[in-house]
């Protein structure tokens, strides 16, 4: 084979190489682009999660404030009733008050625990109170199970997403370092040829390796 | 034999040989692929982070309304106790009387229900956030709503807002550094267009275009290395606590002094939020909310010692106010609050002509600030010595608040009442007593007749006269001798009012200031006030009353100095003066 026929397929090799290189960029650029735009609907999702936070959030405080102020009050008439007993049997004299004041507290305090969900009444030291935390862990739960209620997931996934993104994006440098080698090799002569073409491919298998290994990941 | 070209030449004529140009543009062209690809990185890596503030920015935004709306939840709720706790106190106060008047075995049950009572108290007292200490003084029997407000509702607020402002603004930092590189790709582009053509194209004008590309090339690197350095700072997690709770220190400052004036309170106030805001600039100094909130600061110590009567001291603190204002408009040439606080902070130091710049400036960008900058402008207009613009423009600033109710905000009307009352009680102004007058009237009206001026009516009334009557046995009023100052336990004042020359269904309101002792405004006292029709003869002598119906006063008049002003249709008919010492 003459110096010339080997040079040009030398030369017809490095452009089927500079092609290589850029269809294989804008293949990984593709795939990046798609991780980049799985990111964005990761945090589309982050935002509806926390819209949907706070409309449960919203619903659940307006519930606690029922539950808070009729516990409260059902509380207080309780031991208003109740104190109103113990006064009445030690004090014999105007009975008819003792027992209208009973009535009335104790009528007032049932009508107070017939507003409150009394699976989250809990008694401490002998006293009814609401437990608010257990029925916001509930009540939260019950909604979680329906919806994601916590955008903190979303956010780790998109920006897992993204690093994935920058990582494919970055890899092009390699493949522009193989098309610029590539070039050079054909603008030298042919034993310069050799080690410029093979920086090159060493330059394009980096990039495409390291690619195939993150889309395979 | 030719002479040997020196160096430079010799690249000229490689240049000049079609394969070597060729050779060098092409290996340029290849050389611009693995530049383009590092500034698609950069642009990506930016686009990337300027879409995660924006969606965090986003999140916060929701966070801070599911705040707001939690916290008016838990504010219901605590009001609720507080209300029970406020019932218990009147039963008590109730049994505690009925005892007294009572028979041996009821006064034994009042007895016991009052101490009853008073334990069922005890118990919801510990329970309530606003039923006991920090904002509930037993002994005082007020609860301090404000400052539970600011501690539960702004503050977190605040924190959150200023958080997501933050992260808008990181958006925006990395949004305009993707935009940078953009736009940098796209001239590239162009570059590359550039070159290619050279190669294409003979002769010398082939030279001009890989030239062009060059020079094309080189500012898009350097511009691109120059966003590259730009890096994104924003203030520190506990910079921005410290800044809301400096912010909520500042509104309870604000709010002192527009609902009081009481220049201690509100220098108190003050100072311990500038003590707050100074921690956060000593870390951050260029921190702009920050400095906001010290410009909003000072301008605020300046107004409370310029309204004090304190010239000297007030100037030196609004000189501070319009540097740090300067500082802000300089990074934020749009923004017509900050024209606002200059324009009214160069009013309150007697440069009239910079305030109506600056106010002029506000204007144009916040044309729904029409009423209360136009009234501002007003006022700089007369004390500048141009009294007719100054009416013409309080007229405008009037006409707009009618066209656009939502600007006739009565509290901003009450505040420019009583701080040019003060502003000619410390330097008379001629004109000032007429434009607060057109300002009063227009309060009136737009709030009773919906005009922005009074009609016109030709009732005549003499100033009401404060009297102290007297009972026969009967209960009846035998005598009505005058009478302007009444002891502090004083429930009624009572003031005699004569009127001639009404129509039935004329309007007529009266409105009550008060002064304390040592305070520099005359606060209006919207409880004491009443709007009615007139339906009652045209000639009338009526005896009547300015009561007190706060239950917290314990329903009598509080001390200091009380202005009654009545109007007819709108129009500023009398004023009278009485005091409770």
């Amino acid at each position: 084979m003459s110096e010339n026929e080997a040079s040009d397929k030398h030369r017809t090799l490095l452009s089927i190489l500079i092609a290589l290189a850029a269809v294989t960029g804008a293949l990984v650029s593709w795939h990046a682009l798609r991780v980049g735009g799985a990111a964005s609907g990761e945090d589309g999702k982050a935002v509806t999660a926390a819209l949907d936070e706070a409309a449960s959030e919203s619903a659940i405080a307006s519930e606690i404030f029922g539950y808070l102020t009729n516990a409260r009050r059902f509380q207080l008439h309780r031991d208003n009733a109740k104190a109103v007993r113990e006064d009445a049997m030690k004090n014999a004299a105007v009975p008819d008050r003792w027992l209208d004041e009973w009535q009335g507290e104790s009528i007032r305090a049932q009508a107070r625990i017939a507003e409150l969900d009394t699976d989250f009444l809990k008694t401490e030291g002998g006293r009814w109170t609401f437990d608010r935390e257990r029925y916001e862990r509930t009540r939260r739960s019950q909604i979680a199970m329906e919806k994601a209620l916590d955008p903190a997931p979303f956010i780790e996934r998109s920006a897992a997403k993204r690093r994935e993104a920058n990582l494919l994006v970055s890899f092009n440098a390699l493949f522009a370092a193989a098309i610029f080698l590539f070039t050079v090799a054909l603008k030298t002569d042919l034993r310069g040829k050799l080690v410029w073409t093979a920086a090159g491919g060493l330059a394009y298998l980096a990039g495409a390796g390291l690619a195939l290994w993150r889309v395979l990941a | 034999m030719e002479p040997r070209p020196a160096n430079r030449n010799r690249l000229i004529l490689r240049l000049k040989d079609d394969k070597a140009f060729k050779t060098t543009v092409t290996l340029l062209l290849a050389g611009l692929t693995i530049v383009t690809s590092l500034i698609v990185i950069f642009n990506v890596q930016a686009s990337a982070r300027g879409s995660a503030a924006g969606r965090d920015s986003r999140i916060f935004g929701i966070r801070y309304l599911t705040h707001l709306d939690r916290a008016q939840w838990e504010f219901a709720a605590e009001k609720d106790a507080l209300d029970f706790y406020k019932e218990l106190s009147g039963l008590m106060i109730q049994a505690q009387a009925y005892e007294g008047m009572a028979g041996a075995g009821d006064a034994l049950f009042y007895k016991l229900t009052r101490e009853r009572l008073d334990k069922l108290r005890s118990v919801l007292a510990a329970e309530g956030e606003l039923t006991r200490p920090p904002y509930f003084n037993p002994q005082g029997g007020v609860p301090d709503l404000l400052q539970y407000y600011l501690d539960r509702i702004y503050i977190p607020a605040a924190e959150i807002l200023e958080r997501q402002e933050q992260k808008k603004a990181e958006g925006g930092f990395w949004g305009s550094k993707s935009d940078a590189y953009t736009a940098g790709l796209a001239v590239m582009a162009v570059a590359v267009f550039l070159l290619t053509l050279s190669l294409v194209i003979g002769g010398k004008i082939r030279f001009f275009m890989a030239g062009a590309g060059l020079l094309l090339v080189a500012a898009v690197i350097s511009i691109s290395a120059v966003t590259g350095t730009r890096d994104w700072s924003g203030p520190a997690d506990e910079s921005i606590r410290e800044y809301a709770r400096a912010a909520g220190h500042a509104t309870r400052a604000q709010i002192i002094f527009n609902l009081t004036g009481d220049p201690g309170a509100t220098l108190s106030a003050a100072a311990e939020a500038e003590a707050n805001i100074d921690r956060v600039l000593a870390r951050e100094p260029r921190y702009h909310a920050a400095i906001q909130i010290r410009a909003r600061l000072r301008t605020l110590k300046g107004e409370t010692l310029f309204y004090g009567g304190k010239a000297e001291e007030s100037r030196r603190e609004l000189e501070k106010a319009a540097a740090d204002l300067d500082t802000l408009l300089r990074a934020s040439p749009t923004d017509g609050y900050l024209y606002w606080s200059r324009g009214y902070a160069a009013y309150l130091m007697g440069r009239q002509e910079a305030s109506e710049r600056f106010i002029d400036q506000a204007l144009k960008l916040l044309p729904d600030q029409g009423f209360a900058l136009g009234v501002v402008k007003a006022a700089a207009l007369l004390c500048g010595g141009k009294a007719a613009e100054g009416g013409a423009s309080l007229d405008e600033a009037i006409e707009y608040a009618f066209r656009k109710p939502l600007a006739s905000d009565p509290i901003v009307f009450r505040t420019f009442i009583h701080n040019l009352e003060r502003y000619q009680e410390l330097g008379p102004v001629d004109g000032l007593p007429a434009m607060i007058r057109r300002l009063k009237e227009a309060a009136v009206s737009l709030a009773v007749l919906k005009k922005s001026r009074p009609l016109t009516e030709q009732s005549e009334i003499a100033p009401p006269r404060f009297v102290a009557p007297v009972y026969d046995k009967r209960g009846e009023i035998t005598d009505v001798p005058p009478c302007d100052r009444f002891p502090k336990s004083t429930a009624r004042a009572y003031f005699l009012l004569e009127l001639k020359g009404m129509r039935s269904g004329q309007s007529i309101v009266r409105k009550v200031y008060r002064r304390f002792p040592g305070q520099p405004f005359w606060i209006e006292q919207l409880l004491l006030g009443r709007a009615e029709h007139w339906e009652g003869p045209a000639e009338a002598r009526l005896l009547g009353d300015v009561e007190n119906p706060i239950p917290e006063a314990g329903q009598v008049l509080t001390g200091g100095d009380y202005r009654i002003e009545i109007y007819i249709d709108g129009n500023l008919k009398a004023t009278s003066f009485f005091a409770i010492f």
